[in-house]
Parts: structure tokens; C-alpha cells; sequence
């Protein structure tokens, strides 16, 4: 079997031919079938376009990781840490400014958006911490 | 972390570029390490040691940089 030379392309071919067979199941069954059977022709040739280039092109992240030097690995993964913490701020910043704007004006919507970014740091901090311990225990 | 690679490589009358080439990085990489913004991995010290015949004790001027450590740690 050929390897796959562009995850992204791979994934994206696989998209649309759960797409494509979703188009032909649906019109097989509707009436109005012929604007299915062109959604399924089109996500068809879609799909079999993307997986040509998964197996015969490097995508550009693959490129770019095979052409990254030690240096450059450092500074992603820096950049990556201080993006971490810097969300982390804005994320709480933004939940204390809807909360104190709740309180002024009594407006659910801040409310809701307050709870929203809440969830939201709590699903950043447990995603942080399985990556973490993911990385502990595989080095 | 302090080297000795700007002092060799000048002396060896070698191109930044030309070192990266060798010990396969960027130039930017030789930049940084010069410049004391970036420490190279113990891989990356022994090919550049490698390339000038000395020792990655004597590229790195490890015992100064741990004396600095320690100084640093002491203060601390």
C-alpha cells in the first residue's frame, strides 16, 4: 500500500466521499433526485482528486516538518506554549468583563457568554492536561 | 548559552552559511548560537565540534557556562 504523503488531502478526500455516498443514498430515495445525483458526482470526483494528491504530493505542513531544523522546532513549540498562556488570559479577561457587564445590566446574553468562555477554559485546561500526560508517559 | 563557534568558524575563514551546510541546519540556527540566543542539542554541538576538531567541552565552554550556572543558582 502507498503511503500518505498529505494527511490533510486524505482526510478531506475521505469527507467528501462519506459526502458522496450520502448524496447517492439520499437520492436514491427522494424524488427529487437528479440535484442529489450531481452533489454526488461532484463530491465523487472531489473526493478521488484528494486522494490522488494525498498519495503523490507532500502537503505543505509535511514540507515544512521535513524541513525544519532543530531551531525552528524550539521556537513552534515556545510559540505554541506562550499562545497556551496568553488564551489562558484572554479567556478569563473576557469571562470577568461579561460577568461585571451581568452585573451592571442584568443581560442574560452576558451571562451566556460568560458561561460559554468558562467552558471553554475548562476544555482548554483538560485538553492541556492530557497532552501533558500524554507527553510524560511517551517522551 | 556561550560557545566558541563564532571564534572558530572565523578562524577557519568559513561562511555562516557554509557551516550550516555542514553540519545540516539553517543559517539562522549558526545566527542564534553565535549571537547566545539559542543553545544547540548535544547532537548538533558534537557535529560542529566534529567540523573544528575540538571537544563539545571545548565548543561550549561548558565549565564556564556551569560555573555560571552555579553562580546563578547560588544568587537565587
Amino acid at each position: 500500500m502507498k503511503k500518505i504523503k498529505n494527511k490533510r488531502h486524505f482526510a478531506v478526500g475521505l469527507v467528501a466521499a462519506v459526502v458522496a455516498v450520502a448524496c447517492l443514498v439520499a437520492g436514491v430515495s427522494t424524488e427529487q433526485s437528479m440535484r442529489y445525483y450531481v452533489a454526488f458526482f461532484l463530491a465523487l470526483v472531489y473526493a478521488v482528486v484528494n486522494f490522488y494528491s494525498s498519495f503523490t504530493k507532500r502537503g505543505l505542513l509535511e514540507e515544512i516538518q521535513a524541513n525544519a531544523d532543530e531551531r525552528d522546532k524550539y521556537l513552534i513549540m515556545k510559540t505554541s506554549q506562550m499562545s497556551i498562556k496568553l488564551l489562558n488570559y484572554l479567556l478569563l479577561a473576557a469571562v470577568l468583563v461579561s460577568l461585571i457587564l451581568y452585573t451592571a445590566f442584568r443581560s442574560s446574553i452576558c451571562l451566556m457568554v460568560a458561561i460559554t468562555l468558562c467552558a471553554e477554559l475548562v476544555v482548554l485546561f483538560v485538553l492541556v492536561l492530557c497532552v501533558n500526560n500524554y507527553y510524560e508517559n511517551h517522551g | 548559552m556561550k560557545t566558541k563557534v563564532k571564534e572558530l568558524r572565523t578562524a577557519a575563514k568559513m561562511t555562516q552559511q557554509q557551516l550550516a551546510d555542514l553540519v545540516r541546519v539553517s543559517s539562522r540556527t549558526i545566527i542564534s548560537i553565535e549571537k547566545e540566543q539559542y543553545s544547540p542539542s548535544l547532537m548538533l554541538a558534537y557535529r560542529i565540534a566534529e567540523v573544528f576538531g575540538v571537544t563539545v567541552e571545548d565548543l561550549c565552554c561548558l565549565k564556564e557556562n556551569k560555573e555560571l550556572e552555579d553562580r546563578q543558582y547560588e544568587e537565587d
